[in-house]
């Protein structure tokens, strides 16, 4: 991996890559297959909604699951567990927990989420023993547990079998993390056979990495996109909204995947998750045409007051930056003149948070959808730092209220179509492309899956005898 | 001697005292704090909450003073980004930027010390050219990419070293002790040529093969303890620095040392991880420096003679 192993806590930041490590450590109530789209029972017996509500849900936990130190998982690990997540996908909803017994509870939400059992399923809403994690050591229940001797803080850490799994032995005996951020340096480890996968291939060295015959590439179309974004509470430069629409036209979305070296990336048409079925795929569903048309961008520009303005950039990734550099170009052609401000990924972040008052007026920047409706509607949330079109639409958000609501999929995808169809028709949003996702791994690794969100499930990954 | 050493150590104190400060103010002025470096989106009552927990919200002078009232009794403090305590994260990582400083140095005076010697003598010659343009290279090619030919030569072609980690043992130092070395071989070698070329000219030595001594003990015993000095600096000074730890070099071979968390910690705005890997850098450059001034009285008579004159003038008075 190219950076993480902070903390050896789920808690901690949490990452796609780092989900698979996390599942393979600590269970979490239920798991979740996006193929098929329904979620099974892992820690609990059963999960109910109470009422009609879809605010409450009544867990009765497995009794005969044991953590890596031999005790049962109770409903008091999974209360602490609850409350000590992080992450804003889930945090957004989850309100408390009331213990009814040792393997009862009733978990209550802010507000009705009929996604909740989702975003309990990912490695960030992990099971850990309470008792354990007071004490600063993380422990679960799955068939891996990290070895804490091993751990070097920010560097690498090894893992073995946890001896009270309730399942099947991983067929591995050990394996190790290791954070490398070289990307030349990670290939080359793999290709000596030091590393057995590697994540993050960098897009200029998968030609090397899929000539070499001992090496098995994987490209998939993922989960992170690259898009532009308005800031609505500078409204008095993009009231006029026809800059934003000349904007829209004016990018040439094939032309940026080329420039930064994505050629199996794929235009990304709306601001949603392209792997959920609410996602809008094709332009002729929107009322207003923003696909590619220079002409028609200056025919916007025309009637707009404003034909310059600056974007807030994250230079720490080359893409964005590439990105940036090309509609720069791509706007010059049409008179539009874009100015790029350079940050790092913590200026940015700074720079554009709603509690720092956000000064910019457009951003270029990438961000994931993982498979969470959780994850995807912070992107329209009011009060959401992934919010960077400081969206605070009403039917947006009468919407969002409404999805999140919704137990019928379809009347959701409805409700998250309409969404869409707002963002993308005032041009708040752009959405330019879904970046390309690389593992490359030892030709004769088996047995890993793909986590939602693009990390891999590395619970019974193992290598054939030869 | 002692009273020379005691200054010299209480001088720390307003370096630490500079260099923090220093830190603080510098980091203060990056956009972006701790919680902004974390990955986590957190909203905007959960941030304001946070900063006030960690006195992000207080100025950076109060926030400079805790730090100094905790470091003066020797709480280093806790690191965000890792949580866990600085000085934990230290002691893991610093004895692997240790090893990499000593056995570069190694590795670095092995190879430069004769050459550069060689290159003084035979001064016009094929190897003193050798020599010129070698130091050039070395000065001259970047770290990473040199480190990165490294791994494609000797570890994933001919499979002799491991092509990252410390994982094991001595064979992982010797492709990052090499790469950090080529540039340490470079300047100790040109500094030992020209030292040895001061010296070489002098009239004592002139002398010395007018007597009939032989001309390895002239470079050797004359020459060489005399042009040491210089050479004796120049690698206090790098040791001093490599003790700080070789980002570039510790990044691309994944070394687990000082370096790399550094400039993560930096990317981080870990003001507080930062702080605590400086000071104890500079306070090792100090102990490096102390060190190289008893080597300096050792192998040079003159510092030895001023120390024992100073000791029996105070002894008559």
């Amino acid at each position: 991996m190219e950076k993480g192993l902070t903390s050896l806590s789920p808690y901690d930041t949490w990452s796609t890559v780092m989900n698979g490590v996390e599942c393979a450590v600590f269970d979490r109530l239920v798991s979740y297959d996006p193929e098929t789209d329904t979620v099974s029972m892992l820690l609990a017996k059963s999960v109910d909604w109470v009422g009609d509500t879809n605010d409450r849900l009544h867990v009765v936990l497995r009794d005969d699951i044991l953590f890596s130190n031999g005790e049962k998982v109770t409903a008091d690990d999974v209360i602490y567990s609850f409350d000590n997540v992080v992450y804003s996908a889930f945090k957004s909803y989850y309100d408390h927990c009331e213990k009814i017994s040792d393997t009862e509870l009733d978990v209550y939400l802010k507000q009705p989420a009929s996604f909740f059992l989702k975003s309990a399923s990912f490695g960030f809403a992990s099971i850990v023993c309470k008792k354990e994690a007071e004490q600063g050591n993380y422990i679960g229940s799955g068939p891996w547990m990290f070895d804490a001797e091993s751990f070097v803080v920010g560097s690498s850490v090894n893992m073995v079998h946890n001896p009270h799994y309730y399942g099947e032995k991983p067929l591995t005996k050990t394996y190790t993390l290791q954070i490398i951020p070289d990307a030349s340096t990670r290939l080359l480890a793999l290709q000596t056979g030091e590393l057995d996968a590697i994540f993050n291939l960098n897009v200029n060295e998968i030609p090397n990495a899929q000539a070499d015959e001992n090496i098995k590439v994987d490209v998939t179309s993922g989960l992170t996109f690259v898009y532009m974004a308005w800031n609505n509470f500078k409204s008095e430069e993009i009231q006029n909204p026809y800059l934003r629409l000349a904007v829209a036209c004016a990018i040439n979305k094939e032309e940026i995947m080329m420039a930064c070296g994505e050629k199996d990336a794929k235009v990304m048409v709306s601001m949603w998750d392209q792997s959920d079925s609410g996602y809008i795929a094709d332009h002729a569903e929107y009322a207003v045409d923003l696909s590619y048309n220079p002409e028609k961008a200056k025919e916007y520009l025309a009637k707009s007051d404003v034909k310059e303005f600056t974007a807030l950039v994250n230079t720490s990734f080359a893409f964005d930056k590439i990105a940036a550099q090309v509609i720069q170009a791509q706007l010059a052609n049409v008179g539009i003149t874009m100015e790029i401000e350079e940050t790092d990924t913590t200026g940015f972040k700074a720079a554009s948070k709603w509690s720092g008052d956000p000064k910019y007026t457009a951003i270029i920047h990438h961000n994931l959808f993982v498979g969470l409706p959780a994850v995807g509607l912070t992107y329209f949330s009011v009060d959401s730092n992934v919010n960077k079109a400081t969206l605070n639409n009403a039917r947006v958000n009468e919407l969002i209220a409404k999805y999140a609501a919704s137990l019928d999929k379809a009347e959701a995808d409805g409700y998250i179509k309409e969404i869409q169809k707002i963002v993308h028709d005032d041009a708040t949003y752009i959405p330019i492309y879904w970046r390309t996702l690389t593992y490359a791994s030892s030709k004769n690794l088996e047995g890993y899956t793909e986590t939602p969100g693009g990390g891999w499930e590395m619970r019974n990954v193992y290598k054939p005898a030869k | 001697m002692h009273k020379y050493l005691i200054k010299r150590i209480l001088m720390l104190i307003p370096v630490i005292i500079g260099v923090s400060f220093l830190i603080f103010f510098m980091i203060d002025m990056a956009k972006g704090n701790v919680l902004d470096a974390s990955g986590e989106e957190y909203t905007v009552e959960e941030q304001k909450k946070l900063e006030h927990e960690l006195g992000l919200d207080r100025s950076v002078f109060y926030r400079y003073f805790v730090y100094m009232s905790k470091l003066v009794r020797g709480d280093m403090g806790y690191s965000f980004m890792y949580k866990t305590d600085v000085w934990t994260i230290y002691k893991q990582r610093f004895p692997n930027t240790f090893a990499l400083a000593l056995s570069s140095m190694v590795v670095s005076l092995i190879l430069s010390i004769p050459l550069g010697i060689r290159a003084a003598i035979k001064r016009g010659s094929v190897t003193d050219n050798v020599c010129t343009v070698g130091s050039l290279l070395g000065l001259s090619i970047p770290n990473f990419w040199l480190g990165l030919v490294l791994i494609i030569v000797f570890a994933n072609g001919l499979k002799w070293f491991p092509a990252y980690g410390a994982k094991d043992g001595i064979i992982s130092l010797v492709l990052p002790a090499f790469t950090l070395g080529t540039g340490m071989m470079a300047t100790v070698s040109r500094t030992t040529r020209s030292s040895m070329l001061d010296v070489l000219r002098q009239d004592y030595l002139r002398t010395a093969r007018a007597k009939g001594v032989a001309e390895k003990t002239v470079v050797r015993k004359h020459a060489l303890r005399n042009a040491l000095i210089p050479i004796i600096t120049v690698v206090g000074t790098q040791l001093g620095h490599s003790f700080g730890g070789a980002v570039v070099t510790e990044n691309v071979f994944a070394w687990p040392g000082i370096g790399q968390m550094l400039v993560s910690a930096i990317k981080g705005r870990d003001t507080i991880l930062v702080c605590g890997l400086l000071i104890m850098s500079v306070i090792l450059v100090v102990v490096v420096q102390l060190i190289v001034d008893i080597i300096y009285a050792f192998v040079d008579p003159r510092l030895k003679g001023q120390y024992a004159a100073a000791r029996t003038k105070k002894k008559a008075s």
